[in-house]
């Protein structure tokens, strides 16, 4: 006979199970009912498209990058070294138009389709399709062919050698989509989006707010944050409230006027980033009088870029030291900044025209696209006016604006010094370096607006754009740097901008480019009480 | 009534072939070019050409026109630019919030003037009437993106009764319904408190009055019903006037709506969003106007259609 306390009778069984099992999900507790991490971002302007093929704005791009991958990518925001992504490791042949890219393994998209070479092919051809009228598209002009030679390997064809191929397959556009979604969305694959990428796509109201969730059959280093909900708020002074009240984590585009509050808050604080975004004048080197690099140089030095960054800009910017501010790809460090000098501006002038220059010179501005524009434009035509040139002034509403430089009159075609104006503000952000010298210096590029033509610096470029080794390319790009920077400007350089992004105090892990794209999904949060009840 | 509210109806189409016309008009006459928006600052001509010829762009004006027009005819207002959807989603998606924060600005002025007015009314010059006074003056100079900041600041960051913006809840209402409400409060009082004045000096309600009605019957059943006729035609006028308020205050409490819609596709010339919104906001208007005309024959009786 058994001793009375070690009978257990049915009952009392089930009950000592069920404590037995509770105690066993209370120690489970701490990562099952954790606190879910939902990072919040105010953005202020609304995602438009999550079909990386098709997008063109930033706050899309900062979405869908955590969506998606590409075969490879830039290794950090210093932009020097690509890294493999989707792709293990890639080869080149002798004469440089076949590249060959070993696939990872075991790789599936969010809707369970494995990831192959196929769907490599089935993503950079259709980007290439002019039916898909992808405003990305003549990036990827350089490809001819793309084939799956068996599902881990694709072979990318191109016409001629193309050092930039892999620059090209690291841009968000490149992004590799799944086929079966793609196919089974159709038009509505905007708003369905399917990659291979840490996060999902879990909700989207448009103009009101995107969430993803944390893919849990991620191939790579899993994500952070157990989601992210994206919103949208236009307004900046909105947008800081919803950070000072604990309702968002990060807060995109702090205005300069702005960053007092989210500084003052026990809560939030200020990140400061390098931007690759410069603004300056451009000057239409076809007429004079700025037809002669003497005269564009002189300018140069007629501003004081310390007083407009001081006076206009509460002190966020940063005087220019080369053409290439810091986050863009091959930038040329620490050329001489243009010494503020209103006599030798003068003077330089006067060597160009003994006799003065009288004709009044036409500046165009826009008013409200970029920080301060209009302000910054009409303290610059103070200081021409202070070495004795004769202006004429004209603000734009931004879309007529860029009408008018790029289509200035029909049947005159585009850029090349073709508009009305002497100069015209305008800024970039451009990180790499052969979009963003070609289009600004080439003399056949439509987009050269300024009808600059410098026989060595078009040689400098058509060089580059066939040299396959690296460090020689970008020496070439740092030559082009040095000489529109010391000898013949095509522009009245201004300042570059700053990032300004307010976060939650404790927020860690953020990596923000120059361009403004920000990677999330190492984000962490420590150390921040829940907001109390509101 | 009913051959009137047909008659009404009937010539509905033609008025907004008239809208589209005039707004086809504005639109090509505003410079500025969709496909170079549309591709962004740094595409390059040949994308830009690109985006031309699959809108049809490059197309002379009236061949677009036409084309535009069979395809409203076929229920199709075209897709955006900026993301690729149809016009049709867009508009189905943020009319509704539209709606809801004009109505419930509506409210806000209903509910807070008629009765300021009816109490300054039956109090000439006192206290009261002197607010309503101060209270149109502020309502007609202060703009809306800087009462909705300033309600933000007080109500959502100082005090954290309500979210800031979005939407969602009813608190998310709250500070976008009173910044579009608000200024209309004091018009609205006014304009009780006038009719209420006229009114209450007229034979009947003295005739009322003799016959022992009882005050509150005196003032809300014969007073008010007679003066309510002027403030539902203002009802209707300003209706409209709130629609295109909503653009402004949509956009300070980032609320979804058709107005911030149009107002971003305004920046980026994305055309046949603009268009199809330009198009509704007219249909609303006129709804609401034929709308009012029935509520007249309701309120009061003697009012006919002939």
């Amino acid at each position: 006979m058994q001793p009375s306390f070690l009978k257990i009778t049915r009952r009392e069984g089930l009950g000592l199970g069920l404590a037995l099992l509770s105690s066993i999900m209370y120690l489970s507790a701490p990562t099952s009912a954790r606190a879910e991490f939902n990072l919040r971002i105010v953005q202020g302007t609304d995602v438009d498209t999550l079909d990386p093929a098709v997008s063109r704005s930033t706050p899309s791009q900062i979405v869908f990058n955590n969506i998606f991958n590409t075969l490879v990518r830039w290794k950090d925001t210093k932009l020097d070294e690509i890294v493999p992504d989707l792709a293990e490791s890639w080869t080149k042949s002798e004469d440089g138009l076949r590249w060959t890219f070993k696939l990872r393994r075991g790789v599936k998209f969010h809707d369970g389709t494995p990831f192959d070479a196929e769907a490599v092919k089935f993503s950079l051809e259709r980007i290439l399709d002019p039916a898909l009228g992808s405003p990305n598209r003549s990036l990827f002009t350089s490809i001819s062919e793309v084939n799956a030679k068996n599902p881990e390997t694709v072979e990318i064809v191109t016409k001629e050698p193309s050092p930039m191929l892999l620059e090209v397959l690291a841009e968000e556009y490149a992004g590799i989509n799944s086929p079966t979604a793609v196919k089974k969305s159709g038009r509505a694959y905007a708003r369905n989006p399917v990659g291979t990428g840490p996060y999902m796509l879990s909700e989207w109201v448009p103009a009101q707010q995107l969430v993803i969730k944390r893919n849990p059959d991620y191939a790579g280093t899993p994500g952070k944050p157990d989601k992210m909900t994206f919103r949208p708020v236009p307004e900046a002074e909105a947008r800081v409230i919803e950070l000072t009240t604990g309702n968002a984590d990060i807060a995109l585009n702090i205005p300069p006027e702005a960053t007092e509050k989210v500084r003052r808050n026990a809560a939030t604080a200020i990140v400061t980033e390098p931007s690759s975004f410069q603004i300056f004048f451009e000057l239409n080197t076809t007429k004079p009088p700025f037809a002669d690099p003497r005269v564009r140089l002189a300018i140069n030095h007629a501003i004081d870029r310390k007083a407009i960054i001081e006076k206009i800009l509460n002190g966020y910017g940063r005087v220019p030291d080369g053409i290439f501010p810091r986050g863009v790809q091959g930038r040329a460090p620490g050329q001489p900044p243009y010494a503020y000098d209103p006599d030798k501006a003068r003077k330089m002038i006067a060597e160009v025209f003994p006799g003065g220059y009288n004709e009044p010179i036409v500046i165009w501005t826009p008013a409200g696209r970029y920080a301060k524009d209009k302000a910054v434009a009409e303290t610059v035509q103070g200081y021409l006016n202070a070495i004795g040139l004769k202006t004429e002034f004209k603000v734009w509403e931004w879309a007529t604006y860029q009408k008018t430089l790029y289509r200035p009159e029909t049947g005159k075609g585009t850029g090349r010094g073709s508009n009305d104006a002497n100069m015209w503000l305008l800024g970039t952000g451009v990180t790499n370096a052969d979009w963003r010298l070609r289009r600004k210096f080439s003399s056949t590029d439509d987009s050269n607006l300024t009808g600059y033509k410098q026989p060595r610096i078009d040689e400098l470029l058509a060089k580059a754009s066939v040299d396959m080794n690296y460090t020689s390319r970008m020496q070439a790009y740092a030559d082009v740097q040095k000489i529109v920077w010391n000898e013949a400007p095509n522009s009245l350089v201004l300042f570059d901008q700053v990032q300004l992004i307010g976060i939650a105090k404790g927020l860690k892990g953020l990596e923000v480019y120059g361009d403004e794209i920000i990677k999330l999904d190492q984000v962490t949060k420590l150390g921040r009480l829940p907001p109390s009840g509101r | 009534m009913g051959t009137y509210i047909i008659r009404r109806l009937l010539t509905l189409p033609l008025m907004l072939l008239g809208v589209s016309v005039a707004v086809f008009i504005i639109l090509h006459l505003i410079p500025g070019d969709p496909a170079r928006m549309a591709a962004g600052p740094d595409a390059t001509e040949q994308d830009v050409a690109q985006i031309r010829a699959n809108y049809g762009l490059d197309q002379p004006l009236p061949v677009q026109y036409g084309i535009y027009l069979k395809k409203i005819a076929q229920g199709d207002l075209g897709d955006s630019f900026q993301t690729l959807a149809p016009v049709t989603e867009g508009i189905a998606r943020t009319f509704p919030a539209t709606l809801e924060l004009t109505v419930a600005g509506m409210l806000v002025a209903l509910v807070l003037g008629v009765p300021l007015g009816i109490y300054s009314a039956l109090n000439p010059r006192g206290a009261a009437d002197r607010f309503v006074t101060s209270l149109a003056v502020l309502g007609i100079s202060i703009p809306g993106f800087f009462l909705g900041l300033v309600l933000m600041l007080v109500f959502a960051s100082m005090l954290g009764w309500v979210p800031p913006t979005g939407r969602g809840t009813w608190r998310h209402l709250v500070l976008p319904a009173l910044t579009l409400g608000l200024p209309y409060v004091a018009a609205f009082a006014r304009l009780t408190r006038s009719n209420m004045l006229d009114i209450l000096s007229e034979d009947f309600i003295r005739t009322a009055r003799a016959k022992g009605l009882s005050w509150t019957k005196v003032t809300y059943r014969h007073a008010m019903r007679n003066a309510s006729i002027p403030i539902v035609t203002m009802l209707g006028l300003d209706f409209g006037r709130l629609l295109g308020g909503a653009a402004i205050v949509e956009t300070v409490f980032a609320w979804p709506g058709m107005g911030r819609y149009m107002v971003e596709a305004i920046m980026i010339r994305d055309i046949y969003v603009i268009q199809g919104t330009i198009l509704v906001f007219a249909l609303s208007v006129v709804a609401i106007n034929l709308f009012v005309d029935v509520i007249y024959g309701i309120i009061d009786p003697r009012i006919t259609y002939s």
